[in-house]
């Protein structure tokens, strides 16, 4: 066995803080990873980029990153990164986060920064459940699944944030999984030259969560679902490309939607110009 | 810093089949790799095992510190390895790479 001296990804983590937080075979870790090889691709120098996040598994993730990073309130890490935008529009800001810290807590805020077009990277990392606090569920598990807050089925139907980011006014949406790990990382290396709010779901794995629940034996099992009923289509029509587990549809991923119209920073600059000349 | 197999264009091959055999195969090169292994960093998720195109790495029997069993690469298939890179980026640990040897094998 040949023992590896460094991993080429240690210059862009605080390699010191690994082996990391999160489970055996939990998703986050191979986020982490696409995230810096779309990094290392962009060739964005570092100090240009900044990890924001919230509360939750995935907010864990900017810790790990070499770069500067921001762990903020629980839902707030949209406002939090909407103000450090637009103080400073030189930046690069990706905000890493759960389903359950952007769309349960932070619902509001994500809908009114796609609204905007306010120039961020989102990248939802969506494990269907509030993973940290043992497995309950949320806006974004699916009907009918078990978790530990609906132990005979969620009775609620799930968001389709695809589908809801696009209608909110996101200037690119994209959907990927854990295990596409080479569609995820080049969608993340597209949404740092989007100009506008970019929102890339990440469909993840949590083995002792909403994957026992939910008859995945184990992390594998719940990777292989993936590999076994995923497909790719990138003029899917979002209304109908909602995530299930049930095995009799299949999960709809693509690089779905970009268009660009002006951001809030342009609109902003356009309206300072103005105001200045006319005085 | 080189990231591993974004932008080379290869013949499609799955577990030793070329799947898509493209006319002017002979100009390719089937690239090689070596593994690396952090194994204190490992939580044996056994996705690098399975995911593996070449099935050629496996749970070995060492032990590390968090009691979990790191990969290795099965005995007699220490040259299969063709730096596709899936073992490297789909580990959530950063436990495993892979270093693309420079004298690659000509696919005939
Ligand atoms: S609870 Fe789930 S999401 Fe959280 S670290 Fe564990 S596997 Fe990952
Ligand atoms: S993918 Fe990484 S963490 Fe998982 S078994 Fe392989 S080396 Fe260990
Ligand atoms: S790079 Fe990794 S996954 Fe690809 S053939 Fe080599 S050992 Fe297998």
């Amino acid at each position: 066995m040949i023992q590896g001296k460094g991993h080429p990804k240690d210059a862009f983590l605080r390699s010191e803080r690994l082996p990391h937080i999160w489970c055996p075979g939990c998703g986050i870790g191979i986020v982490l990873n696409a995230y810096l090889n779309a990094l290392a691709l962009s060739g964005i120098p570092r100090e240009e980029v900044v990890l924001i996040s919230g509360i939750g598994c995935t907010a864990r993730l900017p810790g790990y990153a070499n770069a500067d990073s921001y762990h903020t309130t629980h839902g707030r890490s949209i406002a939090f990164a909407t103000g450090m935008k637009i103080a400073n529009p030189k930046l690069h800001i990706s905000l890493i986060s759960g389903d359950g810290d952007l769309f349960n807590i932070g619902g509001n805020h994500i809908m009114h920064a796609a609204r905007r077009n306010i120039d961020l990277n989102v990248i939802c990392v969506n494990n269907f459940n509030y993973g940290m606090t043992g497995g309950q569920h949320g806006s974004t598990t699916p009907a009918g699944s078990v978790t530990a807050s609906s132990p005979y089925g969620n009775l609620e139907q799930s968001f389709n944030l695809p589908y809801m980011m696009k209608a909110m006014g996101a200037s690119y949406v994209s959907r990927w999984t854990a295990l596409h790990v080479r569609q995820l990382t080049r969608s993340i290396a597209k949404s740092f030259t989007v100009r506008g709010f970019s929102f890339i779901e990440v469909l993840s794995v949590c083995p002792p969560n909403f994957g026992k629940d939910n008859g995945f034996a184990d992390a594998y099992a719940q990777m292989q679902y993936f590999r076994e009923h995923c497909e790719i289509d990138n003029n899917a029509d979002l209304h109908n490309a909602g995530v299930t587990f049930s095995g009799d549809r299949p999960i709809i991923l693509g690089d779905f939607y970009h268009k660009t119209r002006p951001t809030f920073h342009d609109i902003e600059r356009e309206i300072i110009e103005r105001v200045r000349v006319d005085r | 810093m080189a990231v591993i197999g974004f932008s080379r264009i290869r013949p499609m091959m799955y577990q030793d089949q070329i799947t898509r055999n493209p006319v002017n195969r002979k100009h390719f090169v089937i690239p090689k790799g070596t593994v690396h292994f952090i194994p204190e960093r490992c939580k044996a998720c056994t996705y690098c095992w399975h995911f593996c195109p070449k099935d050629m790495l496996e749970e070995s029997s060492a032990i590390n510190a968090m009691g979990y069993h790191p990969p290795a690469v099965k005995e007699g298939m220490e040259d299969s390895c063709i730096a596709c890179g899936m073992c490297e980026t789909v580990c959530p640990e950063f436990a495993i790479y892979i270093e693309e040897a420079n004298d690659r094998e000509r696919a005939h």
